[in-house]
């Protein structure tokens, strides 16, 4: 494992947004065009009762947009503040050029700040407060901001399809936004691994430089990632808090990437953390890949608000394969109440344009 | 353990009535065998009997009987 030990700083804010358009898939039980048998299976089986799903009208940027914002209106940074801005995301805005300098203009951050954008899915959480703490250390910025999401439920062009396959139920649509500063006293542990053998595993492989023309996505070999996932994330776990020298019981949650409920369930026993610590919102929001883990605590801890210090342990695992581990204290009042996203942004590109022949 | 006890835990696992299975029982033929059932195979072999199953063994089972085999207890 890659460890890190980013002493001096500290997770400010986490906040997280969702589109208002709920998929109630229990409703589809009562759709004539569903299978009724396949529905109920899913449900039981993934635990995911409910996902929320973005209009043709937005994307994942609107959704990390207003929860910056929304941790900007807190109080926590003022855009002159933020010297690293850090957007992690399988669906972005363009093929050029990242999605974080569209963000760096709307929300009004100053030159003197990196921005980028990192092709990561389920892992994004981690690698982004990892990478965003190290930046901070090694340099003259004293705010990071990482902004994490996709919107896999809402399809890129508007989809013909009306019966329900297990992917189009599977991911909810979410993008959450992590403040980091330097603040003397705290520490960011961080730990990362990658393993480029099983990059066929998950993966959309058409529509890039390699293979231009294919399918969005096609089938991925669930049983390989399930295998990686109740292996190598709770031997990740445990490396992880040896070095650290932490014990589960110190931890007051341990916030997953919410997979699939049999996936949380086994990577929890496995590290001998009780449920009743790992926040659970699969069954309300679906798999929201990179930002299930930050929503997770949005959804638990963010509408307490209590003055009270929180140590917290996460973990983000899946494509790539990618996955790693970070540990944190924040204080639970500065894990801000779930937000609906409704902003929207126009970029004056003209939609109708033809398709170049090449 | 017994065989009738090993096909008590498939039976378990797919939620089946007991009874329901035998070693010559074709996986392809029972419904509640799909993609999810397999990921609760890989959990059951694994904190039952210590037998890490990969997706190329998974997919040459056969019958329920070929599952069994490998329940070494």
């Amino acid at each position: 494992m890659i460890y890190a030990e980013n002493e001096g700083i500290r997770i400010s804010a986490i906040a997280a947004s969702v589109p208002e358009q709920v998929i109630d898939i229990r409703a589809k039980l009562d759709d004539p065009e569903e299978d009724p048998k396949f529905i109920k299976n899913f449900m039981k089986k993934t635990g995911i009762t409910q996902i929320r799903k973005s209009t043709m009208a937005q994307t994942a940027s609107d959704f990390s947009y207003t929860a910056a914002k929304q941790i900007e209106a807190a109080g926590k940074y003022r855009p002159e503040e933020i010297g690293v801005l850090i957007n992690i995301t399988q669906t972005p805005d363009y093929r050029t050029p990242s999605t974080a300098l569209a963000l760096h203009k709307r929300l009004g951050l100053p030159k003197d700040c990196l921005a980028f954008d990192i092709n990561l899915g389920c892992s994004g959480f981690v690698y982004g407060v990892s990478l965003a703490a190290s930046l901070l250390q090694t340099s003259n910025a004293s705010k990071a901001l990482v902004t994490v999401g996709d919107t896999l439920a809402r399809k890129r062009r508007f989809p013909n399809q009306k019966r329900s396959s297990n992917t189009a139920l599977l991911f909810g649509d979410a993008c959450s936004a992590t403040l980091l500063e330097k603040a003397p006293g705290y520490r960011v542990r961080t730990a990362l691994m990658s393993d480029g053998t099983g990059h066929k595993a998950l993966a959309s492989p058409y529509n890039g430089w390699k293979h231009p023309v294919g399918p969005g996505s096609i089938p991925g070999d669930d049983i390989a990632v399930f295998n990686f996932t109740i292996r190598e994330v709770p031997e990740l776990i445990r490396e992880f808090t040896e070095k650290a020298g932490t014990t589960m019981e110190e931890y007051d949650a341990m916030a997953l990437h919410q997979a699939n409920m049999m996936i949380i369930k086994n990577v929890a026993k496995r590290v001998g953390m009780p449920m009743e610590k790992v926040p659970v919102c699969l069954d309300r929001f679906g798999n929201t890949s990179g930002a299930s883990a930050p929503l997770s605590l949005v959804d638990r801890f963010g509408e307490c608000g209590e003055d009270k210090e929180l140590f917290l342990i996460a973990s983000g695992f899946g494509i790539g394969l990618s996955w790693g581990v970070v540990d944190f204290r924040i204080n639970e009042k500065d894990i801000l109440p779930l937000t609906i996203g409704h902003d929207t942004y126009d970029d004056g590109y003209p939609d109708d344009l033809p398709e170049d022949e090449e | 353990m017994t065989e009738r006890e090993k096909l008590a835990l498939l039976e378990d696992m797919l939620e089946l009535d007991e009874g329901d299975l035998t070693v010559d029982t074709v996986l392809d033929d029972i419904d509640e065998y799909d993609s999810m059932a397999k990921l609760s195979l890989i959990v059951l072999m694994e904190d039952e009997f210590d037998v890490k199953l990969t997706a190329d063994v998974i997919r040459g089972f056969e019958t329920v009987g070929d599952i069994v085999a490998l329940m070494e207890k």
